[in-house]
């Protein structure tokens, strides 16, 4: 660092200490009422990741025979997207990275990049198709429905439809101060859209939405760029969930946990 | 919202004495309470001010704060006494903070409360208190950056805490530490540069 930065860090580090905070609650009385009222909760929370542990284990070691992993299916087709998945490999377990939530099924992560970058991100203003949501309500096939869960959330501050080979929209609600970031994106494709046609995720699990089967993945999915390209990126650095409901496919994409998006997905309601 | 005005220079934890901790935190493990009680009396400020600061909302923080040191309590076997406490509890807060941030309609709420209570601060408008506008208006601004980013300079400059320290609060290596810190001063000063220029043009 030159000395000018080294100068800008110093008066970084000045002003962070002069920040003011609330004044700090009595969080060691509040702790010790709540150790003393569940004196058995230490044992049992530690019986549950003791068993947690165990499964892991159990399913880990399966995995890592070659014939168990071949067993695994080779694409799991929700709706109008199929998603890719990986040849089995002699890759050892310790390094295939499996994700597992009990009671759904793990799935191997493909071969594709290791880890998860923020590379393939793209910018909102980069997106096509850039309409009002009364627009796009008389542009789509089906009827486009909006959350009600979070109450709170309200409509999409920006909305897109683009054309792949049957309607998209893609509903985005952004940071309250900042229009251009997204928080949570609603895609919704019309049934026979080649949009989701290939997915080869960086990560995948199986779930369900309202009984029926879904995918919790990461990875880029095709998008048409104002530059006139349709490209494999996306728009947050998180899971998008997938599923489909009467011929429509839906894609949630957010940073938020699995429990968080299904809430969502199964709160969809029509506009109003 | 109604501040202490307590800043965190002069507020900041004195070292940690091994060895007492180390006995209190063996004595907590046999279910001593006491013992656990003084240690989270010790320690509950800087875990409040980091879940304050990575969620904006007090009662939000008091929650999070509380839940780390119950979820520590249960975890103390797991825990190598020959190594600070402080970091560690830290890392619990913070990973409990970043779940409860994801968590959309508390996320949405404490912004909206934040948008309410905290209108932009603009310079001169804080009585005379130029250092503390500072410190807010950097906040603002780190509040900007990607998760990570916001951790890393929370402990360091925020709270004040060692490479040693942030590299264990992060459970990654003291060398990943510079290098993080220095890419997120970099994009720190990119965002101020754009979106903060009474800031800027106070620090240059």
């Amino acid at each position: 660092m030159n000395g000018s930065l080294e100068g800008w860090e110093n008066r970084l580090r000045a002003a962070a200490q002069e920040m003011p905070y609330p004044p700090t609650p009595d969080i060691a009385g509040a702790v010790r009422h709540r150790l003393e009222r569940a004196p058995q909760g230490s044992a049992k929370w530690r019986l549950a990741v003791v068993t947690a542990t165990v499964l892991l284990a159990l399913l880990a070691g399966a995995l890592s025979v070659p014939a168990v992993r071949a067993a695994v299916i080779e694409f799991l087709q929700i709706g109008a997207i199929r998603i890719i998945l990986p040849a089995p490999t002699n890759t050892p377990t310790s390094t295939l990275p499996v994700t597992m939530t009990p009671g759904r099924t793990p799935l191997p992560t493909p071969t594709l990049p290791p880890s998860p970058t923020p590379g393939d991100l793209v910018a909102l203003d980069d997106l096509q198709g850039e309409t009002t949501l009364e627009a796009a309500i008389q542009k789509a096939s089906f009827t486009l429905q909006l959350p009600a869960y979070p109450a709170e959330l309200g409509l999409p501050g920006r909305i897109f439809v683009q054309d792949m080979g049957g309607t998209m929209a893609i509903l985005v609600w952004t940071a309250v101060d900042n229009t251009e970031k997204a928080e949570l994106i609603l895609y919704e494709i019309a049934p026979g859209s080649w949009a989701g046609q290939k997915s080869a995720p960086y990560s995948l699990e199986r779930t369900h939405v309202n009984g029926r089967e879904a995918a919790w993945a990461e990875g880029p999915y095709m998008l048409n760029l104002t530059n006139g390209n349709t490209d494999m990126r996306r728009l947050i650095v998180g899971h998008v969930l997938i599923w489909d409901e009467n011929g429509v496919t839906y894609r949630l994409e957010s940073n938020l946990d699995l429990s968080q998006a299904i809430k969502i997905a199964e709160s969809l309601a029509p506009i109003p | 919202m109604e501040l202490s005005g307590e800043s965190a220079r002069g507020a900041a934890q004195p070292p940690e004495p091994p060895q007492a901790s180390a006995d209190l935190i063996l004595r907590a493990r046999q279910g001593d309470g006491a013992a656990w009680e003084a240690l989270v009396r010790q320690y509950q400020q800087p875990a409040f001010r980091l879940a304050y600061l990575m969620l904006g909302d007090p009662d939000e923080a008091e929650d999070v704060a509380q839940e780390a040191f119950v979820r520590a309590f249960q975890a103390l076997d797991r825990f190598d006494v020959s190594r600070p406490l402080l970091p560690w509890l830290l890392r619990i807060a913070a990973n409990l903070a970043h779940n409860r941030r994801r968590s959309i309609g508390r996320f949405f709420g404490a912004i909206q409360r934040l948008a309410r209570d905290e209108p932009r601060l603009v310079s001169g408008e804080t009585n005379g208190h130029e250092q503390r506008w500072q410190a807010r208006t950097l906040w603002e601004a780190v509040k900007r950056l990607g998760q990570g980013d916001q951790q890393i300079i929370y402990l360091r400059y925020f709270l004040e805490m060692s490479v040693d320290e942030t590299a264990q609060a992060m459970d990654i290596a003291p060398g990943t530490v510079k290098s993080r810190l220095h890419r997120a001063l970099g994009r720190l000063r990119k965002v101020i540069d754009r979106d903060y220029p009474e800031l800027r043009e106070f620090w240059t």
